[in-house]
């Protein structure tokens, strides 16, 4: 209790008391409020729950009993080889098998980042390409047209990215620089192999 | 998640005897029997999902209130803060306010007209302070914030409540 001292002060309180006074509430629903009040505790329960199963689950996640995908390192994505790709660099289509394993890589780049790769002019500068690399051995299908087999062990080819025309190509008894490759662009390297059951490729970008 | 019947009796028996009381504190906020009985009721609700801690607190009433006060200023900042600036009615000038037992009609039409231009929170000070008897020190943790906001509130509801002509300025003094 507190003393206000003043009259207007005395005097505003005998009013609200008499202005709350006159008011005539209906009686109480109690078994309204009591029912509203077990719905309402049943939504507590059903937070607190949540919020006890979102804690443990951080706790589980935090403590490694639940793995998290974020935790560990994240799992290479699955990386086959472009079709389009090895249908031109096998240069013939076919489907004839051949035991050997051979590594194809490939990087989508331009003509101007590619131009070393080649000894002649690749016309325009900004034209989008993908440099692919053959290595390994080649059986007759697999030789671009013009070529014996087995004379060359690196087959480099420019084709047109949106065409898939070959517009170059040179065969090197060497292997081009993977530093090289990577200053193209990102490089996708593939072993293909020829099975009975079909091709199948085992790849990796870097 | 029930309630022992036990403890809703004693939630019944707290509801049938407070629950007047309550709303009449909450129509002081308000203005409106229905909003007051509404804020009341759900005040009263949550007092059941906590009864049995507020009840060995022994403070259910001061629990009730403050729920009922929070919902009040929560309205406030869902609804925004405008006041209707409404004249008061019959605030031509009057005689000097005495400190009489007995309160004139009109004076309540007046006041009631007042209270409702003010602010939520000056209406709120000015209810726990002269209605509850509060001291500033009360009032301020009552309504979570600090005495000297407490004081503003109040002097600023009372400068209105003078302008209606309730309050004569004669007579005003620090809140």
């Amino acid at each position: 209790m507190t003393d206000h001292g003043g009259a207007p002060q005395r005097r505003v309180a005998g009013l609200l008391h008499t202005y709350a006074d006159h008011v005539q509430p209906d009686p109480p629903d109690i078994e309204r409020i009591l029912s509203g009040g077990r719905r309402r505790r049943r939504l507590s329960w059903l937070a607190a729950g949540a919020v006890v199963i979102v804690v443990l689950g951080g706790v589980a996640v935090g403590i490694n009993i639940v793995p998290s995908s974020t935790h560990h390192p994240a799992q290479p994505p699955v990386v086959t080889v472009d079709q389009r790709i090895l249908r031109a660099v096998n240069g013939l289509g076919g489907t004839e098998l051949d035991p050997h394993a051979y590594r194809l890589q490939y990087v989508p780049t331009t003509n101007g980042r590619a131009a070393p790769l080649f000894d002649n002019s690749l016309g325009q500068y900004n034209v989008p390409v993908i440099v692919a690399v053959a290595q390994g051995h080649y059986s007759q299908t697999h030789v671009p047209s013009g070529h014996s087999v087995d004379t060359f062990g690196t087959l480099v080819v420019l084709f047109d990215r949106h065409t898939m025309a070959v517009t170059a190509w040179r065969t090197s008894g060497d292997p081009v620089p993977a530093a090289t490759l990577s200053s193209l662009g990102r490089v996708t390297d593939c072993t293909i192999h020829y099975p009975a059951t079909g091709p199948t490729s085992t790849c990796r970008t870097y | 998640m029930r309630s022992s019947p036990g403890a809703e009796g004693q939630l019944s028996e707290f509801v049938a005897a407070q629950y007047g009381a309550l709303v009449r504190w909450a129509y002081l906020l308000t203005g409106e029997l229905a909003a007051a009985q509404d804020l009341t009721q759900s005040a009263l609700e949550r007092l059941c999902v906590r009864w049995s801690r507020v009840r060995d607190q022994q403070a259910p009433g001061a629990y009730v209130r403050r729920t009922i006060l929070t919902l009040f200023l929560n309205e406030r900042r869902r609804h925004g803060t405008a006041v209707a600036s409404t004249e008061v009615v019959g605030s031509s000038p009057r005689q000097p306010a005495t400190v009489d037992p007995i309160v004139r009609l009109d004076d309540q039409l007046v006041l009631d007209a007042a209270l409702k231009t003010l602010p939520r929170a000056q209406r709120a000070a000015l209810v726990l302070r002269y209605y509850d008897d509060l001291s500033v020190r009360d009032t301020a943790t009552f309504m979570r914030c600090s005495e000297s906001a407490v004081k503003t509130h109040t002097a600023r509801a009372l400068a209105r409540l003078q302008g209606s002509g309730l309050v004569d300025d004669t007579e005003r003094t620090e809140a």
